[in-house]
């Protein structure tokens, strides 16, 4: 049987949707359990995933299967990454904006999966938000769509929105449509660094003033050190009246991969948008070395090397703000401890009864909280 | 042994006094004359309540809900009732769940951008709410003195400038809801929460998985600077082809809004907003954001108009008369019914690019039913509008209409389009489903409502094709049963 060879191997990399389907079809039968990859390259993120049987790699579907610049959307399979996807865009003067972790090398399907977004969320949206429509396979192999092509539609259910940051528990995204966007005419990359925590207190909350033209507001902390990172979009005109009023000058943009390579832990603190920079000084574990906020997005990323202690301490930052720790990267026993949500969503109970009718035989990894 | 009839009859007077005795007889509607004003939304369905439940708080909710499974009957959200889609018509009967006393704004947070609704907040009422701190709510249906955010909540409603500002799913935070057996739940709470996911689908969901009793908005702040422009041209090719120049140029309008010579002289004749009255279409274009960027892009736009056909271009000076331009856009659909008393409104969505062969094929389809269309809507998104005229008291003319609709439909998905840009499904185009969606995309559907309202009582017959449970290919279960119920 084809599914012992899949075993034997533990990885497979299907080349079209249907060899996709046929190998979850056969898992399915044979109550094997399956799990989604891009490339890997954070499986980390998602613990339960390395308990499955069969590793189902999507970096072989990774066509453009129709872009409509007009029309600004774009149908992709989802083993392209996000680099392979600007290149083809870029000719026509478009854009799929991400600037979040990964914001290279993730796969489509890897970053849905994820549910991540970036700083330029404020003014783009999350992916979430571009996404108009997918493919999936469920769980007993049926191939499923989702929305659509057009950039309004309110006909079905949004299972598609529904698919994005479920980390591959309902199924294989085999191909998603998206809305894109114009190349800016101008697009700046600006900041300041300065150890005066107020000083950028004000100028982030002087850009989070503005009503259009900024992009994506970043502060990167690493030990008493904050950089500003600010993106400022638009004409030329007024591109430069931002970059004069807020003072900035240039900086190299925020180096994602470099910061998850020098550190071993990483958890993601979300809240409310527009109380970030102050919540960061609560932020106070002696073996957090780097933070990250996404300005205006409900966001902190706190990188080091997190031990017990310091999640607990983070827990209550979040709880304290009706928000969420979601750990991402830390040692085994931690996960083991607090799982993967502190505290859990109030809606697991739904989501979870969800997750038995879609996928009763528990081929899919389990929901990742 | 009681004869069916009986039971019935009996359950009824029980439901209804349970209800009364749960929420106060007060807050409860039962009479058959007070009845008949819930029959309806703003589409053509109609069916009468058994009883209108009118809750004060999240417990009324709860109770009635209970009440609602206790006897197996089903229940219907309802917000102002100006839903196109036939969405709070209670079909089966039941409860109507009408939500216009939780109408409290309970929290506008400036700082966080955020507020916090009951679902009976009239849009237009958060909008006011939240313009005190320079801030706004996206979503702007035409009905927005009316709807509810409840309501838009429900349907994911969309209105003109979510061309540049997106639906209703992309302002929400978090939903507190009821489920059948009167649980409780928070949704989200927080941008990216665990559980957005599940949010994500409650958007839309047309009320057929919960009852939603309190809503977290994302405010916006208010633009800096806004250009409105009006551009007047021979015939609705050339605007749809200015249209698709426009965004092809890379410039996203705030909203960008297209009528037809039918709609610009029913508004004129009733509004006199300015528009040109020998116009074949209108457009109007906005421009929202930096000063100096809406400057340059409304200039960008007006030259795209005239290098399209436009005969006149027009950019309002005041504010005063920017706010007659926008009155006579929102009031075009009142303002048709100069022409004929009913309008039948379909919104399927195209592909940009193909708008200008699509409103030629509704033209042909007009002509062909001998009934006046009117196209006024979303330009931008692709989101057509085009209003079926008609008199319903002339004999045949409904059905005659419904298939004028089927033939518009049709032509909408032949180029790649959808069923509903933002009125939702409900009763009215869930037949329409197969032409979209495969057998097994709907199961997929059917499973998810069968997880979240496995008795199928919240607002059952609502989104999915009618016969669909006929087909053999669904399992039995409990889906859809609700619908096919004799409970009293």
């Amino acid at each position: 049987m084809v599914i012992e060879e899949y075993i034997n191997n533990k990885k497979t990399r299907p080349t079209s949707v249907g060899a996709l389907q046929q190998i979850i079809k056969d898992a399915f039968d044979t109550e094997h359990r399956v799990a989604i990859l891009g490339k890997g390259a954070y499986i980390f993120a998602a613990p339960k995933l390395v308990e499955q049987d069969i590793f189902i790699e999507l970096s072989a579907l990774n066509r453009v299967l129709e872009f409509n610049p007009d029309d600004m959307t774009v149908t992709v399979e989802c083993g392209i990454t996000l680099d392979q996807l600007n290149g083809v865009l870029n000719e026509k003067g478009k854009w799929f904006p991400y600037d979040g972790p990964g914001e290279h090398v993730h796969t489509i399907g890897g970053l849905l999966a994820t549910g991540w977004a970036g700083g330029c969320r404020i003014r783009y949206g999350a992916p979430r938000d571009n996404l108009l429509g997918i493919k999936v396979v469920l769980p007993n192999g049926d191939l499923i769509s989702s929305g659509g092509k057009v950039v309004k539609n309110v006909s079905g259910y949004d299972l598609h929105r529904f698919f994005v940051g479920s980390w591959g528990s309902f199924g294989a995204i085999a191909q998603a449509t998206f809305k894109v966007y114009p190349v800016p005419k101008n697009s700046v990359h600006g900041g300041l660094t300065s150890d005066d925590y107020g000083l950028i207190k004000a100028r982030l909350k002087k850009a989070i003033s503005y009503t259009s033209g900024v992009a994506a507001l970043v502060v990167h902390k690493v030990k008493d050190t904050y950089t500003l990172h600010i993106r400022v979009d638009g004409t030329y005109l007024a591109v430069n009246r931002v970059i004069k009023d807020l003072d900035l000058v240039e900086l190299q943009e925020l180096d994602w991969n470099a910061i998850l390579q020098r550190n071993s832990s990483w958890v993601k603190i979300v809240l409310l948008p527009g109380i970030e920079i102050e919540v960061l000084q609560e932020i106070s574990c002696p073996t957090v070395t780097e933070a990250v906020v996404l300005g205006g997005c409900g966001a902190i990323h706190a990188f080091g090397d997190i031990g017990h202690e310091e999640i607990v301490a983070l827990a209550n930052v979040a709880k304290k703000y009706s928000g969420y720790l979601e750990i991402l990267h830390a040692r085994p026993e931690i996960l083991n401890s607090f799982g993967r949500i502190v505290p859990p969503p109030s809606g697991l109970e739904l989501i979870s009864s969800i997750k038995k009718t879609f996928d009763p035989k528990g081929i899919f990894p389990e929901l990742c909280v | 042994m009681l004869v069916e009839g009986e039971r019935k009859f009996m359950n009824r007077t029980h439901v209804i006094e349970a209800i009364k005795q749960a929420i106060g007889k007060e807050n409860v509607i039962d009479s058959p004359e007070d009845l008949a004003i819930y029959a309806r939304d703003g589409s053509i369905e109609s069916s009468i309540p058994d009883v209108v439940a009118l809750p004060r708080s999240l417990d009324h909710v709860v109770r009635v809900v209970k009440i609602a499974k206790q006897y197996g009957i089903p229940v219907v959200p309802r917000g102002s009732g100006t839903g196109l889609s036939g969405g709070a018509v209670t079909e089966y009967g039941g409860i109507c769940l009408q939500f216009t006393r939780m109408r409290k704004i309970l929290k506008v947070d400036p700082v966080t951008r955020t507020a916090i609704v009951e679902p009976g907040v009239v849009n237009s009422e958060l909008q006011t709410a939240a313009a005190r701190y320079g801030l706004f709510f996206a979503p702007d249906p035409s009905s927005q003195k009316a709807c509810t955010v409840g309501g838009n909540v429900a349907e994911n409603a969309g209105g003109p400038h979510c061309l540049y500002y997106g639906v209703t799913t992309n302002h929400i935070l978090g939903v507190e809801l009821v489920r059948d057996n009167g649980e409780v739940h928070w949704v989200g709470g927080v941008q990216d929460a665990p559980d957005s996911g599940l949010l994500s689908l409650l958007i839309g969901s047309e009320g057929t998985f919960a009852i939603i009793t309190k809503i977290m908005v994302h405010l916006l702040p208010l633009p800096e600077h806004v250009a409105t422009l009006l551009a007047g041209f021979p015939d609705i090719e050339s605007a749809s082809e200015a249209v698709s120049h426009t965004i092809a140029s890379g410039i996203i309008p705030a909203a960008l809004e297209m009528m037809d010579s039918v709609t610009v002289r029913a508004i004129e004749d009733c509004y006199h907003a300015g528009y040109p009255y020998e116009a074949g279409a209108v457009l109007l274009a906005e421009c929202e954001g930096l000063k100096e960027q809406v400057e340059e892009e409304i200039a960008e736009v007006e030259q795209i108009m005239k290098q399209h056909g436009a005969f006149m271009v027009r950019r309002a000076k005041t504010d005063e008369e920017r706010a007659l331009l926008w009155a006579g856009r929102k009031g075009a659909i009142g303002a048709l019914g100069r022409i004929k008393p009913n309008y039948y409104l379909h919104d399927g969505v195209v592909p940009r690019t193909k708008l200008p062969d699509v409103l030629k094929e509704v033209e042909r389809i007009g002509k062909y039913f001998n009934l006046p269309v009117a196209n006024v809507f979303h330009a931008g998104d692709g989101n057509l509008h085009p209003n079926l005229l008609f008199d319903i008291r002339e004999k045949g003319m409904l059905d005659v209409v419904l298939e004028a609709g089927q033939h518009i439909i049709k032509a909408v998905v032949n180029v790649g389009g959808t069923l509903s840009g933002e009125h939702g499904i409900g009763i009215e185009k869930r037949e329409f489903m197969p032409l979209i969606f495969s057998v097994d995309d709907i199961k997929a559907m059917q499973m998810v409502k069968q997880a979240l309202d496995p008795l199928a009582l919240m607002n059952p017959g609502k989104i999915f094709p009618t016969h669909f449970s006929e087909t053999g290919r669904l399992p039995s279960g409990r889906i859809g049963t609700a619908a096919e119920a004799t409970w009293w």
